[in-house]
């Protein structure tokens, strides 16, 4: 008789020595050798597991006394458990990141309420939620809830102005704005407010800001201004935090640089990224939560290169292809911080935990009509069927975040770092 | 049971005398000398110039490890300019057994080969004076490794392996597994044997670790795993593959993580931070401190360390037949049993025969292998 093993004495299977035929018998054995005897339903092969009990779909199939997936199906005994009927625990996600599920008017319920405890002015908080809830419906964790404790540090340092006065001055096609050291976020979209009044008239438009604070990802500007058929650049300076390596010190912020065109609904071509390789915020994620910082990220304060997390805690990021990447940050830099007439390079000053320092950041918008809105439609359509390897998903800049936000906007609900959320919860 | 007491206070199974090169640079003069002495093990420098930082850190901890292995009598540590030698020596904790040679400060390579010689020939004479101590299973720290893997590794070598181990722990003993890449999916099952939530934390990490490593080089190993070949032979998921590997370390609690060159200050079972390929393991293994290693494989792998007898098992009859020369047991009977509690005496009865000074298939073949895993580029 054909016979087959049970490995430890709770599995829910067994894996043959021999190939048995559709209504063979087996003699299953357990590690001890005593054994008992089951039919097979179906053919199966050596080295291959049959059911040696009734699973329930859904339920853990265990091997080793351990779940080597769930059912995906009710499964009967002595049937051929392989991959048609198991699912592993690595498919639903293959993010090794602690991910929880929040529901969005559970996460909306709960960004409100440390909103309304911190900030009066409704048409803020209105702003600032949209935000958060936007940049965690398309995934952009290094600046989504994971940015708000620290604004909250800022809110109660008195770092940040609770009720501006936020002043436009329009020359021609050139707006400025004074935004009077309120958040990053709702001088951006008040100023694109203010763009949207005068851009029917207009075939560009550039807009710099100053005297503001962290704006958040550029990319969620840089898309909505394209909403009113534009296609936009948006960048901002901030408080050093790169230089090439060998620099003993941060010359320049690793400034964002982000570049949109609207496609369709929810649908944005949105090129954003920041000029180092990684962002500050992932390397304090990756030290918070004890996981390994990757040579090449990071600088310690002897402008050599550091994986050791006390030295990158305060150490210089890295910029893209080295100077290549400080030249572009450089060239922001005048964008931003020399066009506004704000503080820049070193006169920033950082925005530590306990330091009151004014930001005194400034941004930058250049936003150009877009007639040829096909044209765009075209260009990322192309993007979209380029060929690749078969295991890998086509590209385009922006289709994460946009396949990110139409799923949870269906499921309404959106998987959320489970540190983050904690923190959020505690605020 | 005989064991050697070393400068250290730890006992070893075996009294080697090696000729080790500190650089790649005086591999051929090593290899010359270690051919001119019978009897000596040749360990090559793999690289050891031009390395930077950790990459560095992490090869003169392997080397150092090396030496410091409890099998290991007497070093003869060969240099070209001294200063390589000495990083070496500096990490050693059993400074006093290693003689280093300079062919800088030599008149010629000839006078090198002389002195080394010489050396040796005064560490052979001196091994009748020294010292032993009854060799209990608790004094044992067993290395555990498996490669070539196929569908008898994960049902029948590994389980009759890890069965063991707990025999060993339950007796205070000591086992290093290794080669967390491949505990990815089985995650769970490790974690569920950890006390403390530190230990929990790290086992995470160092599993993560490789799975970033091998994402950042384009390799999803989830996306990977298991391969054609192994749904072909009967496995369906990725945990499962895991959990094959990691039965050969037994149900026993784990103790703690070590890093990469970490030596084994503490009994109990540990999971070592190295990469899983055969020869950068086993070599990382020794420099951990095992005195023995266990190495089950299904489709056939020939190699074996130099430094810890390496015992060979496999439970399939055919790569046993093909490759009689390179392993030591063959465990394709308890297909038939079906009883671990078998499989785990063989190994046990073994492991004690080697103890006793049995040379096992790798050493007699001279199947024997070096090399220290490298993690960043040369300048």
């Amino acid at each position: 008789m054909i016979k087959a093993i049970k490995i430890k004495n709770n599995d829910n299977v067994a894996t043959l020595i021999g190939n048995v035929k559709a209504n063979g018998l087996v003699n299953i054995f357990n590690n001890d050798g005593s054994s008992y005897e089951i039919k097979a339903k179906e053919k199966i092969l050596f080295g291959h597991k049959i059911s040696i009990k009734k699973i329930k779909a859904n339920a853990n199939i265990i091997k080793y006394n351990s779940s080597i997936g769930t059912a995906k199906k009710n499964i009967d005994q002595g049937c051929h458990v392989h991959t048609e009927v198991i699912r592993s625990h690595y498919d639903k996600n293959n993010n090794l990141e602690k991910l929880i599920k929040v529901s969005l008017p559970l996460l909306k319920k709960k960004i409100s309420l440390v909103l309304n405890k911190y900030i009066p002015n409704k048409d803020i908080k209105k702003i600032l939620l949209n935000y958060f809830l936007e940049a965690e419906m398309k995934g952009v964790k290094t600046h989504g809830i994971r940015r708000l404790p620290l604004i909250i540090d800022r809110i109660v340092n008195k770092s940040i102005n609770l009720n501006p006065k936020i002043t436009y001055r329009w020359k021609g096609s050139m707006l400025t704005v004074d935004a009077d050291n309120t958040f990053g976020h709702f001088a951006m979209i008040k100023s694109i407010e203010e763009i949207k009044k005068k851009i029917s008239s207009k075939i560009s438009v550039t807009c710099s800001i100053k005297n503001s604070t962290h704006f958040g990802y550029a990319g969620y500007y840089s898309s909505k201004i394209s909403d009113l058929n534009c296609i936009s650049i948006v960048t901002s300076n901030g408080p050093p935090l790169m230089s090439p390596i060998g620099y003993k010190e941060p010359v320049v912020s690793n400034s964002p640089l982000a570049i949109s065109a609207k496609i369709s609904e929810y649908k944005y071509f949105e090129a954003d990224f920041a000029t180092s390789v990684t962002s500050r915020s992932n390397i304090l994620n990756a030290i918070n939560n004890n996981l390994l910082i990757n040579e090449g990220l990071i600088m310690n304060k002897k402008g050599v290169m550091t994986t050791n997390k006390d030295e990158a805690k305060n150490g210089i990021l890295i910029p893209l292809e080295n100077f290549k990447g400080y030249a572009l940050a450089l060239g922001l830099e005048l964008l931003t911080g020399v066009l506004a007439g704000g503080p820049i390079l070193k006169e920033i000053k950082h925005k530590d935990k306990n330091s009151k320092n004014l930001e005194k950041i400034s941004h930058f918008i250049l936003a150009i009509k877009n007639n040829n809105y096909k044209s765009s439609t075209k260009f990322v359509n192309m993007l979209a069927n380029s060929k690749r390897n078969k295991s890998n998903q086509n590209y385009w800049p922006g289709m994460r975040k946009y396949i990110n936000f139409v799923k949870s906007k269906k499921t309404q609900s959106i998987h959320l770092n489970k540190t983050d959320y904690t923190n959020l919860i505690n605020l | 049971m005989d064991g050697y007491i070393r400068s250290d206070k730890k006992l070893g199974i075996r009294n080697h005398i090696l000729i080790m090169s500190a650089a790649d640079n005086v591999n051929p003069l090593s290899r010359i000398i270690s051919k001119k002495i019978k009897g000596s093990i040749f360990v090559p420098a793999s690289y050891g110039r031009g390395q930077l930082g950790n990459d560095h850190k992490n090869y003169l901890k392997i080397m150092s490890g090396i030496i410091d292995n409890p099998n290991v009598y007497k070093t003869i540590l060969i240099s070209m300019d001294g200063d390589s030698a000495d990083w070496i020596i500096n990490e050693s904790n059993r400074k006093k057994d290693i003689h280093k040679i300079t062919l800088m400060d030599n008149k010629n390579m000839n006078s090198c080969i002389k002195e080394a010689i010489k050396i040796y020939e005064v560490f052979k004479k001196n091994k009748k004076y020294i010292k032993k101590k009854l060799f209990n299973l608790r004094d044992l720290v067993l290395g555990l490794e498996c490669g070539g893997s196929d569908t008898t590794s994960g049902l029948i070598a590994n389980p009759s392996l890890g069965f063991f181990v707990d025999k060993l722990i339950i007796n205070n003993g000591s086992a290093i597994f290794s080669e967390p890449v491949e505990c990815l999916g089985g995650e769970e099952s490790l974690i569920k044997r950890c006390s403390s939530r530190k230990v929990k934390q790290k086992i995470t990490n160092v599993i993560e670790k490789y799975a970033k490593i091998a994402i950042k080089n384009g390799v999803d190993l989830n996306g990977v795993n298991p391969t054609p070949d192994n749904i072909r032979g009967g496995l369906s998921t990725i945990e499962e593959k895991s959990l094959g590997a990691i039965s050969k370390s037994g149900n026993s609690k784990i103790s703690g993580v070590l890093d990469f060159g970490e030596r084994l200050k503490n009994k109990g079972l540990y999971l070592l931070d190295a990469p899983a390929a055969a020869v950068e393991n086993l070599t990382s293994l020794v420099a951990s401190g095992c005195h023995v290693i266990i190495f089950t494989t299904g489709g056939g792998n020939p190699v074996g360390n130099p430094i810890a007898p390496t015992i060979k098992v496999t439970a399939n009859k055919h790569t046993f037949k093909k490759f009689k020369d390179l392993i030591d047991i063959d465990l394709s009977e308890i297909l038939e049993t079906l009883n671990y509690n078998i499989g785990s005496l063989k190994i046990e009865k073994e492991i004690i025969n080697v103890i006793k000074g049995k040379t096992t298939a790798s050493e007699k073949n001279n199947y024997l292998e070096t090399n220290i895993s490298r993690f960043g580029p040369s300048i």
